[in-house]
């Protein structure tokens, strides 16, 4: 079904809206679910808990890209899930992940008082002025948190070329973030 | 700001972002343009320092090997060639091939005795100072240590090797020589920070040279630098 329908029955109360969510993308957000949690049973949760917080956020909201709208309340619900259960100690991929984000605010305070969709946004706009193949990358590991080897095979490169670019534009960001005022050195 | 802020804040990126690096699969430029010119470049510099520091006479022996290996092939494939034509003149091309012998012969046996006694390590025990000052100029030291790699720069690629700039003033230095040792590299005077893959350039650097320094065994007050250039891009 197309996702313009599948908006217009959640915007109808129509519970079939949930159904057609699931057939079409349990697998998207499935995926997203176990790269993050690692776990079947967890993300089967998580992206059921998916189809209740998006019947809930529509209306009123009405999604621009269905996908990427369940996609991040998958991945928000994984990572929040991934945080309880591993509070004690953290491991593997999104470890992983958290290392490498790590230098992009050790070296500087960000001001707390800015809004995180503040900081979304100048995000998404830096990764806009980068070429495409970077800003795949960077949305592939940071947002769906692939791990490298996943990145690499996926695109056929070396790990050490995904490792080296994810450098160059997690440092031009670092850079793009202070002239936006975002980032207080 | 923690950097697990930074992560629930990039789940915030815009949407059509993440549907791109969902659907759409870049192209992925594959650039192999510097390490082919820094092996060309590697092998030319060996060459001119074999000139410059007189090794050549070095090589005499191998060299000599080489001619006697070659006249004897010659003369057997010739002697070969003749014996389907002129069998009733083959005593005779035996014969002169066994003139010319003797003195090729008698080097050869050296060589192949020389080759039998480094291969059971017997000579090493015999090795005269000389011997092993020769033999250690057969290898280039580099300041990074002091690893030796063969003088004859066999630069052996490695799975996915590269030499590349971009813009952003990086280079991806994937690059084995050898082994994956690394010699020491300098930037206009300004030294890089070697990392695993990658050497950070001086901020706003599109072009350069890259130095290398390597030092002869034997005469450590000395340095050659090698220079590559960076910044070109190969079509």
């Amino acid at each position: 079904m197309e996702d313009e329908k599948i908006i217009e029955l959640y915007w109808a109360r129509d519970e079939a809206a949930i159904q057609e969510t699931d057939l079409k993308y349990h697998p998207y957000c499935g995926a997203i679910a176990i790269r993050i949690l690692e776990d079947r049973e967890d993300a089967e949760e998580c992206v059921n808990d998916t189809w209740l917080h998006a019947w809930n956020a529509i209306p009123p909201e009405r999604p621009g890209i269905l996908s990427a709208f369940l996609g991040r309340i998958t991945r928000n619900l994984s990572i929040d899930r991934y945080r309880v259960k591993h509070a004690s100690r953290r491991r593997s991929n999104l470890e992983a992940v958290d290392l490498e984000l790590a230098d992009l605010e050790g070296r500087y305070h960000l001001d707390e008082q800015i809004e995180d969709r503040v900081i979304a946004r100048a995000i998404s706009d830096f990764l806009r002025s980068t070429d495409t193949f970077s800003r795949i990358l960077f949305v592939r590991r940071y947002w769906y948190l692939e791990s490298i080897r996943d990145i690499a095979e996926r695109y056929e490169v070396s790990e050490s070329k995904v490792k080296s670019n994810l450098f160059r534009t997690r440092k031009a960001l670092r850079q793009h973030l202070v002239q936006e005022g975002v980032s207080i050195a | 700001m923690k950097h697990d802020r930074m992560l629930d804040v990039i789940g915030q990126i815009d949407e059509d972002l993440v549907y791109e690096a969902e659907r759409i699969r870049p192209e992925v430029s594959r650039r192999r343009p510097l390490w082919i010119r820094w092996a060309a470049a590697a092998t030319a510099f060996v060459f001119v320092a074999f000139i410059g520091f007189g090794l050549k006479n070095i090589w005499s022996p191998w060299e000599n090997q080489k001619s006697a290996d070659g006249a004897i092939s010659t003369a057997t494939e010739e002697a070969k060639a003749e014996e389907p034509r002129e069998e009733a003149a083959a005593p005779e091309a035996e014969e002169a091939q066994t003139q010319e012998m003797p003195a090729e012969a008698a080097m050869d046996d050296e060589a192949a005795a020389e080759e039998e006694a480094v291969a059971d390590g017997t000579e090493e025990k015999g090795m005269t100072e000389e011997d092993l000052a020769m033999y250690d100029e057969l290898f280039l030291y580099t300041d990074a240590g002091g690893y030796v790699y063969s003088l004859d720069p066999e630069l052996v690629p490695g799975e996915d090797e590269r030499l590349l700039l971009d813009g952003s003033g990086q280079v991806h230095f994937d690059f084995v020589y050898q082994s994956s040792e690394i010699v020491d590299v300098r930037m206009d005077e300004t030294q890089l920070t070697w990392t695993e893959d990658t050497i950070d350039l001086p901020e706003g650097t599109t072009e350069g040279v890259l130095m290398i320094t390597v030092r002869w065994s034997s005469m450590p007050e000395e340095t050659q630098i090698l220079m590559i250039p960076l910044g070109e891009e190969t079509p």
